[in-house]
């Protein structure tokens, strides 16, 4: 059988074909073997990261100190760090500490503030980088938002609300 | 005594996120030379592709937290960054075809001269293929073929079903063997 008359056979031809694509194909890829993107590159973006970083720094910087000026007007108690509960019958809060918006570097510094509690998915957990467990994705917990006076969020921090009875404390 | 592990993407990307800059070059300097050469292969041009790298790492460092593991991996969320910027590049630039990306003309081997001349013959045929594909075969075909990336994942890359990925490889693919058997009679 002559190479024409193999080709002539239905689907040869296209199996010949697919096999000298995939030959072409992997000489190119081969020819672009080890080729990078220039070293000057790396410095470049390295230089970016750093930039990118200091900013971070400052933001965060600037943020803690408008967190704290909000607490002090609206007068909110320190996080709980564990202490005893007062009282045996009373629920006891358990706080995270507050955690800033994505994009609170775009807007401006606050004056004033209110603190509002609210209830959200328990999924929201998973949005701002703290853990969730699985089984307990589902339902609601409590959350505490600082507003700044232009209504929009600033920072967010999630409640835990425990409960004790008499005997526990014995 | 435990053998130090390599970190993944994933965790790279999260020290990344802390202002680990070793981490952010530990990540550069694993995906940039794929993400390079997938530019370079999809525009043909050297400066095209050293700007779209460029770019996919500085959206990289700028937006660490977009990255949504659940998604798909880093390096297919990497390509799309890519895929975007090079479509951005090619509607400023226009669809001509590049003379030459550089690489080719280092295949030339005193050993074989001919073979080495009709090899990169057969190289310069298929670039020029591939770069006068439409973008939608020619990205396919670019992923999947030339950086072996799964269907799942060039879909993942390119926002589209798996399915569409398959039916585009065929249909470019086709489109490339037509083009191919005129270039090289």
């Amino acid at each position: 059988m002559t190479g024409e008359e193999f080709c002539a056979q239905p689907g040869q031809e296209d199996k010949e074909a697919a096999r000298e694509l995939a030959w072409a194909l992997g000489a190119w890829k081969a020819s672009l073997e080890g080729v990078e993107a220039p070293a000057a590159l790396e410095i470049r973006l390295r230089a970016a990261f750093r930039r990118r970083r200091r900013k971070n720094y400052l933001w965060a910087g600037a943020l803690a100190a408008s967190v704290l000026l909000a607490m002090a007007i609206l007068g909110v108690p320190a996080p709980d760090r564990g202490s005893p509960a007062v009282s045996s019958q009373r629920p006891r809060e358990i706080v995270t500490e507050f955690i800033p918006m994505d994009y609170l570097q775009r807007l401006s510094p606050i004056e004033s503030a209110r603190l509002v509690r609210v209830r959200l998915p328990r999924s929201a957990l998973a949005s701002f980088g703290l853990p969730l467990v699985e089984d307990r994705r589902a339902g609601r917990i409590d959350a505490e938002v600082i507003l700044g006076e232009d209504g929009v969020a600033r920072a967010v921090r999630f409640v835990k609300i425990y409960r004790f009875d008499e005997e526990r404390k014995r | 005594m435990s053998e130090p592990t390599t970190p993944t993407d994933s965790e790279l990307l999260q020290r990344m996120s802390a202002g680990d800059e070793e981490a952010f070059a530990a990540l550069y300097r694993r995906r940039q030379g794929g993400i390079y050469r997938f530019a370079l292969q999809m525009s043909g041009s050297p400066a095209i592709a050293e700007e779209v790298t460029q770019e996919v790492f500085v959206t990289l460092i700028r937006n660490t937290r977009q990255y949504d593991p659940s998604r798909g991996s880093v390096s297919a969320y990497l390509y799309g960054i890519a895929r975007n910027q090079v479509l951005k590049y090619s509607g400023r630039n226009g669809s001509s075809v590049p003379l030459e990306d550089g690489a080719a003309a280092g295949l030339a081997s005193a050993e074989n001269p001919l073979g080495a001349m009709a090899r990169q013959e057969t190289v310069e045929a298929v670039r020029r293929a591939v770069l006068s594909l439409p973008a939608a075969y020619r990205e396919v075909v670019v992923l999947c073929d030339l950086h072996e990336v799964s269907y799942a994942e060039a879909a993942q890359a390119l926002g589209c079903a798996v399915g569409t990925v398959r039916s585009r490889l065929h249909r470019g693919r086709a489109l490339l063997v037509e083009k191919l058997a005129r270039c090289l009679v």
